[in-house]
């Protein structure tokens, strides 16, 4: 059943549109419910099989097991499955907002100009958009995050939806959950901590911006990222969600703030759409912009060197078919070491977040194996 | 507005042959407006039936004018260009030189030089 917290500027599909989005949602939930257990399933019993006649020992990593897996008719339905309906998420949310682009841009101009909650939006149109969120459009979302003109309101509300059916609404009514996840890493690694100045970098629609507002409701809450169209569309709608958070466009590589200005610096996903240029930046830049007792709290892919090979592999999907194109590289990285190439003393540690409902495989053994989201913590 | 439909990016195969793959797109489309047409249907009955004026024989002697029949031809029209987008994004990409090579992208992102 379709939760997600209607607020004013998101888009309002009429009744075609929204059994469109009803039918790309169920068909996802058949295939994450019902489908996706059977690669490990056919796996099992068939293909590591074959790869043993033929090597005489089983697939040893991923990468073996992907040679003989994009062979396996079952998994090439389920892949093919899997990127036909990440396609038509977007489609239908792109009916909606085609249909109804002007009143969603009337909405945020008004929503902007009433400023009931006293928010701020800055944004900056000199800065360049980073190649690595330009080359390709990462999920697959026409336009990307950035889009082609920051005067559409298009990019934004296409997220805001698309990502609640994508996530089939597994990080709640306001797509907010994985700050839910990330505060209880970080209330295990420094308990009672109660930061004043929070940073959200990359933070496109404000979705995980929010939220750290609403858990410390005294503190200054900002959100950085380089599109222009997703920042207008996060103000308007943290606006008219009613909490006040600032909004600047900047590149997490290098901000325009200053040294020590942070008690919290966190990004939600970000790591992995980024570069390996960019990365250790982003790290050296974090720890710049923490204040003495300061804690960095990254939240990120699954890390697959705790994996199973077939585990592995299947959670590797987004990679080579979702244009997540750096996650194969960052999912392999150590990071804490990566931190300290950064200028990071040795206490950064990478920590497990518990996985959502739904990314539960089973192995052999039948015990539920959880695949976690890895958490990036270090303290200035 | 006619917001892009087609992902910048690699383009994936999963079938041997790749005409496999657009049928597989096809038959979801297909699957999924013949999903939205029940919705539809079953929103028009229930309200129908409330009003008290629900009757199937009607459905074979309605008469349609002009109009209506332009309108459903419209809407037949919007139907089959749904389901056959994916030829559309086959000649986007033939027609566009611009789409670079997925190698050479994570070559680029991989890369610290």
């Amino acid at each position: 059943m379709d939760m997600q917290l209607q607020h004013p500027m998101l888009p309002r599909a009429n009744r075609d549109e929204a059994a469109r989005q009803d039918f790309v949602t169920a068909l996802r939930g058949h295939m994450q419910a019902t489908l996706m257990p059977g690669n490990q399933a056919v796996y099992e019993a068939r293909t590591k099989h074959l790869f043993a006649a033929e090597n005489g020992r089983l697939p040893a990593n991923r990468r073996e097991v992907a040679s003989v897996m994009k062979q396996e008719p079952y998994y090439q339905f389920w892949s093919a499955l899997q990127r036909v309906s990440q396609q038509a998420i977007w489609d239908s949310v792109t009916d909606t907002i085609d249909r109804d682009h002007d009143a969603l841009n009337s909405a945020a101009n008004r929503i902007a100009a009433e400023n009931p909650a006293g928010g701020t939006l800055s944004l900056n149109p000199n800065l360049p958009v980073p190649d690595y969120v330009t080359a390709a459009d990462i999920h697959l979302m026409p336009g990307g995050y950035a889009g082609d003109n920051a005067a559409d309101m298009r990019q934004g509300p296409l997220y805001d939806r698309g990502l609640y059916l994508y996530l089939g609404g597994r990080c709640g009514p306001e797509n907010d959950g994985l700050v839910y996840l990330l505060k209880g890493v970080l209330e295990k690694c420094k308990s009672g901590f109660s930061p004043k100045r929070i940073l959200d970098m990359g933070c496109t629609i404000g979705n995980s911006t929010v939220p750290w507002k609403r858990l410390f409701p005294d503190a200054e809450v900002t959100g950085i990222d380089v599109s222009a169209t997703a920042l207008r569309y996060a103000h308007a709608r943290a606006e008219a969600l009613g909490v006040p958070v600032s909004f600047v466009q900047a590149n997490a590589e290098l901000t325009q703030f200053e040294d020590g200005a942070f008690d919290l610096v966190t990004s939600s996903l970000l790591l992995h759409e980024t570069s390996a240029k960019a990365l250790p930046r982003i790290l050296a830049e974090s720890r710049r912009l923490l204040a003495p007792g300061g804690v960095m709290a990254h939240f990120d892919v699954p890390q697959v060197r705790e994996l199973d090979p077939p585990q592995a592999f299947l959670a590797s999907w987004e990679e080579e078919n979702n244009n997540e194109n750096f996650a194969h590289i960052i999912r392999e990285m150590d990071l804490p070491l990566a931190a300290q190439g950064a200028g990071w003393p040795t206490n950064v540690v990478s920590q497990p977040a518990v996985a959502m409902t739904g990314d539960v495989y089973v192995r052999n053994d039948d015990s539920p194996r959880q695949v976690c989201w890895t958490v990036l913590i270090g303290q200035a | 507005m006619n917001s892009p439909r087609t992902p910048k990016g690699r383009k994936p195969g999963y079938f041997a042959d790749p005409a496999t793959d657009k049928l597989l797109q096809m038959v979801i489309t297909l699957a999924g407006e013949l999903s939205v047409v029940r919705d539809r249907l079953d929103l028009v009955e229930r309200l129908a039936t409330e009003a008290g004026a629900f009757d199937r024989a009607k459905l074979e002697t309605l008469n349609l004018g002009p109009a209506d029949i332009a309108q459903r031809d419209a809407n037949r029209a919007d139907f089959v260009a749904r389901v056959l987008r994916v030829l559309d994004q086959d000649l986007a990409e033939i027609t566009n030189p611009e789409v670079r090579g997925f190698d050479e992208l994570v070559k680029t992102l991989g890369s610290t030089d």
